[in-house]
């Protein structure tokens, strides 16, 4: 039965000399399965990378590499062919530097030569079934070593990132809560105050608006930056990395555009005059004619005062209704503003926790990598 | 045509010598090859010199840069599979083993591709090379080894490599002269297939340069003075001359010399390039079945075609 044995993997270009060097190894290591080609999930316990020393080597062999050593450090490299191109020597200088430059886990990397398939003479191998046996035999205790550990951590990992990501939700639930909260308020509080503006003091009412939602904008940031410097301690970041974790998010807009401008009721203003004007005239008429028909003897008199009655009236009727009119559009306003302000905070409140979960969850994992540095070539690492 | 003004114009463009760039991995003996192809006749562009076309040359089998790099040329190119010499020692010998590598990788980039063992083709060039103390060694080798002083031996290792001196030490046991001998090598090295196949992109570039030159010419048929340039760019010889370089660039065949075709020999070749040309092919296929399918016309003409408007 094939599949309980350990695999040793001969990978490489095609025509490099693979499946020669994989005949050979096949005679000298009985106990292990030489494969040409990995099957998804095999895991090889060496990996044998074949290179010609026809020509240097190219960037895209050193990806077959990759693919295949992805989780192994048992990998050795062999240049192929050394019976037939002298030059080989050269080439394994230049095959060994850019490996090096490609990943650094392969800067340390075991090379051999080999001639596997010699047109005359013996095979030279030896040095190979060395370096493999080598590094089969450290592969081993290692594997068994790690392989525990890898596990509790991967999964340590796991159950950190999903607490970490419920936090994120938690404080997000709390704090468009409390924003909803402030947005509420206020908007109860202006509209009282709306309700009692005087005609003169309108343009300090909406300042004051402005500086109220700007105030509660500041709570909420404040509220929002306390938990996300309480997260980041919790992964174990510092108070200035939690800040750099805030700055990453994307801008919002500012919170100027989410709030709408007063604008004064004109046209209704209009009207209003054209309406006082006919119900003073009404009066004049009325008033005069009345008075006359009473005291005719007056008549000059009542008619000055009449007109005099029917203008104050007038005037009156205007500046009254003028700031009912303005007060009811400030009501309206206040509605507008305090729904501006909400969907700003949340929209805020959205885009920080976002960037601040995935900096977190990247930050988290990161810290991880440091107390992992024990073995010489680590998988994945060359890739963070 | 020749007494012609615009005729010399012509005439210089297309039969400027055709500038072959080698290009290709490091590694893979671009130097040797173009020292090889130099020694061969080859005009061989420096490194860094604008060139007609691209010989591209690779070791072993294409690797997936090596396609990308062929697939970016712009102008023709041939892609020659270097150290050939030395692929097997196996079956046929290296040289067959390599041709049939090629055919593979040829049916499957569209890039014509030959062998070539550059070293033994730049021994055959180089009569320094191959000189007299070389020679007498080739023939020690098989009669007396051990005659060879370890300067000889490095030397024939480097100069001609295992092929090489296997094919040339038996040519020379067989009676071979130095002559014979480059003879022999240049036979083997596969650098005439490659010299064949930059001939038959060279007709492409020709017709390209042709094209181009004519096309500037267009340029001053407007104006003032344009009648004459038009009617020079509109004459038989022009024509024919269009005709006859797509017709090399198509690697179409050539009536025999001194063959009397007919008006419906003729008449028959330009409605089949005209179908060619109306086919799915490229705009440059379709410019070349294009100018043959009116030089053809043009000599259904003269062989006494008469045209019938269409109804």
């Amino acid at each position: 039965m094939s599949g309980d044995r350990e695999i040793i993997a001969v990978i490489g270009p095609t025509r490099s000399g693979v499946t020669s060097v994989a005949c050979a190894l096949r005679e000298q290591f009985g106990r292990y399965r030489v494969v040409e080609q990995l099957r998804s999930g095999e895991q090889p316990a060496a990996v044998v990378f074949v290179v010609s020393a026809a020509a240097p080597m190219t960037e895209s062999d050193a990806q077959l590499l990759d693919a295949a050593a992805a989780n192994t450090d048992a990998v050795v490299a062999a240049v192929s062919k050394i019976d037939v191109h002298r030059s080989w020597p050269q080439v394994l200088a230049a095959d060994r530097a850019l490996l090096a430059g490609h990943a650094t886990r392969y800067a340390g990397l075991a090379w051999v030569t080999v001639a596997a398939d010699p047109h005359a003479g013996s095979p030279k191998v030896d040095q190979l079934v060395d370096a493999v046996l080598a590094a089969v035999t450290r592969n081993g205790r290692k594997q068994r070593n790690l392989l525990h550990t890898r596990e509790s951590r991967r999964k340590s990992r796991a159950v950190r990132a999903l607490a970490l990501r419920s936090q994120v939700q938690q404080s997000r639930a709390h704090i468009a809560g409390q924003a909803r909260a402030a947005c509420a308020a206020l908007r109860t509080e202006l509209r009282h105050e709306a309700a009692l503006v005087t005609r003169g003091g309108v343009d300090q009412f909406c300042t004051g608006v402005r500086r109220r939602s700007q105030r509660v904008a500041a709570e909420v940031d404040a509220t929002l930056t306390r938990q996300l410097i309480h997260m980041a301690d919790g992964v174990g970041l510092t108070a200035v990395d939690a800040a750099a974790v805030a700055l990453s998010a994307p801008a919002c807009p500012a919170l100027e555009s989410y709030l709408p401008r007063f604008v004064r009721p004109r046209s209704e203003n209009r009207l209003t005059i054209l309406l006082s004007a006919g119900f003073g005239l009404g009066v004049t008429l009325t008033a005069g004619r009345l008075l006359a028909d009473l005291a005719p003897a007056w008549t000059r008199a009542v008619t000055v005062g009449a007109l005099v009655a029917g203008s104050v009236l007038t005037g009156w009727v205007i500046r009254t209704r003028g700031l009912l009119a303005e007060r009811a559009a400030l009501d309206r306003w206040v509605a507008e503003v305090t729904a501006g302000l909400r969907s700003a905070l949340e929209d805020h409140l959205v885009t920080q926790l976002l960037a601040a979960e995935s900096a977190l969850v990247a930050a988290a994992a990161s810290r991880e990598l440091p107390a992992r540095r024990g073995c010489p070539i680590e998988p994945g690492s060359d890739r963070t | 045509m020749a007494e012609h003004p615009f005729a010399a114009v012509l005439a210089a463009a297309v039969s400027a010598p055709l500038r072959v760039g080698v290009v290709g991995r490091s590694g893979a003996g671009r130097d040797t090859v173009r020292r090889a192809l130099r020694g061969a006749g080859a005009v061989v562009a420096d490194p860094g010199e604008p060139a007609d076309m691209d010989v591209y040359v690779f070791v072993e089998t294409l690797t997936p840069e090596d396609t990308a790099a062929l697939t970016a040329t712009r102008g023709p190119a041939v892609a020659v599979l270097n150290k050939s010499d030395l692929i097997s020692f196996r079956g046929a010998g290296p040289m067959v083993v390599a041709g049939a590598h090629c055919r593979q990788l040829e049916s499957h980039t569209g890039v014509p591709t030959r062998p070539l063992a550059a070293q033994l083709a730049v021994a055959a060039s180089d009569p320094a090379i191959l000189d007299r103390s070389l020679v007498d060694a080739l023939r020690a080798v098989t009669t007396d080894p051990a005659r060879l002083t370890p300067a000889i031996r490095r030397r024939l290792l480097s100069e001609l490599d295992l092929f090489g001196i296997a094919t040339a030490s038996a040519a020379v046991c067989g009676g071979a002269d130095r002559a014979m001998l480059a003879a022999l090598l240049r036979g083997v090295s596969g650098v005439q297939a490659v010299l064949d196949e930059i001939d038959r992109a060279a007709a492409a570039v020709r017709y390209r340069r042709l094209i181009g030159a004519l096309a500037g010419l267009a340029e001053r048929a407007v104006g003032p003075r344009g009648a004459r340039v038009a009617d020079f760019l509109a004459s038989d010889a022009v024509v024919l001359a269009r005709m006859a370089a797509a017709m090399d660039a198509m690697q179409a065949q050539d009536p025999p010399p001194g063959s009397t075709e007919g008006a419906a020999d003729h008449l028959r070749r330009a409605i089949h390039w005209q179908r060619y040309a109306r086919g799915p092919v490229s705009a440059w296929q379709r410019g070349c079945g294009a100018d043959i399918a009116r030089g053809a016309l043009r000599l259904w003409l003269r062989a006494g075609g008469i045209p019938e408007p269409m109804t």
